[in-house]
């Protein structure tokens, strides 16, 4: 950085850090073919890839990575739609059950996936985004960085959200701690919980009031 | 995690009440919120975004030297909707804040309440 550019901030009161990105532009970036929203570190690259689910069938799956300095930021979606099909290809002696649990498994899996690659885990439990099921598992990795991912299903479709940072940093909670789903119209989705006569937690979609449309997509915020 | 008296309070508060809007974007089990964190510091970026606005503040740590928190606070248009404006807490400010830290024990921390510059405290969630 220039050293003029250095002191005039510095006189500002504004300390420059990579760790934390002070020049780092946050974008409310939504995604209309995967159905999300994330505030993101500048417009991501899109990588398509595929996603070998818990019963082994081989998923279509993009991931969205923005990267800050030494700041990594991505989100995989899974595309669970085809699963049934995939699964019987792989193996016809699919059973009945397996998509099922191929499904409602799926966020265990990640989160395992993730466990599996070591370090310390200081934070791993439930979560909800707009009251939308999931997991959050917070990593102190090996070569010093932190690692924070967020892991939510709807319908056919999983998140996996990833954030790593070098430790210095705080920790990446924006980034994590920001999804949100979108229905094929473009609706951001959000629940209510309430018991139901057996006691059991249910839930209702409740209005948000915010549509994304267009390309790229906008926000329009409609009267609730 | 101790922090100098001179220039920060650091205090855990048993809140009897634990305050936070039922149209929260999301869960808030990683943090711990039957407890409160009183710190002071100075602003060095805020971010008015959706689903959340966030205040990363340099509090000084008990050896002097600056810890960075990122401190979560309500969506930018619900603070503006509250009355909060861009004016109220900028980059530079020393404010102080009362918040639920992270359970892991990072420097992160889910607002609560922005004494700003000019000593009005409001709540930032």
């Amino acid at each position: 950085m220039d050293m003029r550019v250095s002191v005039l901030l510095a006189t500002l009161g504004i300390v420059f850090s990579p760790g934390i990105g002070l020049t780092q532009e946050w974008i409310e970036y939504a995604n209309l073919a995967d159905q999300f929203t994330i505030n993101f570190a500048g417009e991501p690259e899109i990588t398509e890839t595929t996603y070998l689910s818990e019963y082994r069938a081989l998923l279509p799956a993009r991931v969205y990575a923005a990267n800050y300095g030494p700041n990594r930021y991505s989100v995989t979606v899974v595309d669970y739609t085809d699963a049934e099909r995939l699964l019987r290809e792989r193996d016809s002696r699919t059973r009945g059950d397996d998509l099922p649990g191929d499904i409602l498994g799926a966020v265990d899996y990640a989160a395992w996936n993730i466990r599996k690659r070591g370090g310390e885990l200081t934070y791993d439990s439930w979560a909800a985004y707009d009251r939308i099921a999931g997991h959050q598992l917070h990593i102190t990795n090996d070569d010093q960085t932190r690692t924070y991912a967020g892991i939510f299903r709807h319908v056919r479709r999983v998140y996996i959200v990833e954030a790593t940072v070098p430790i210095s940093s705080p920790p990446p909670v924006l980034f994590q701690q920001s999804l949100g789903i979108l229905d094929g119209e473009g609706r951001r989705i959000r629940y209510e919980f309430y018991s139901d006569d057996n006691g059991e937690i249910q839930r209702n979609r409740v209005e948000t009031g915010e549509l994304w449309s267009g390309d790229p997509p906008s926000l329009t915020l409609l009267p609730r | 995690m101790t922090l100098s008296r001179n220039n920060v309070v650091f205090a855990f508060v048993a809140v009897i009440f634990m305050v936070f809007p039922a149209a929260a974007h999301h869960s808030h089990q990683n943090f711990i919120r039957a407890e409160y964190l009183v710190m002071q510091g100075t602003v060095r970026e805020i971010h008015w975004l959706n689903p959340h606005s966030w205040v990363y503040l340099e509090v000084l740590g008990s050896n002097d030297e600056p810890d960075l928190w990122v401190l979560e606070g309500a969506a930018a248009r619900t603070l503006f909707r509250k009355g909060w404006t861009t004016e109220m807490v900028q980059v530079g400010d020393d404010i102080s804040v009362r918040c639920h830290p992270l359970k892991d024990g990072s420097p992160g921390c889910l607002l609560g309440y922005i004494t700003n510059q000019a000593g009005v405290e409001k709540e930032f969630d």
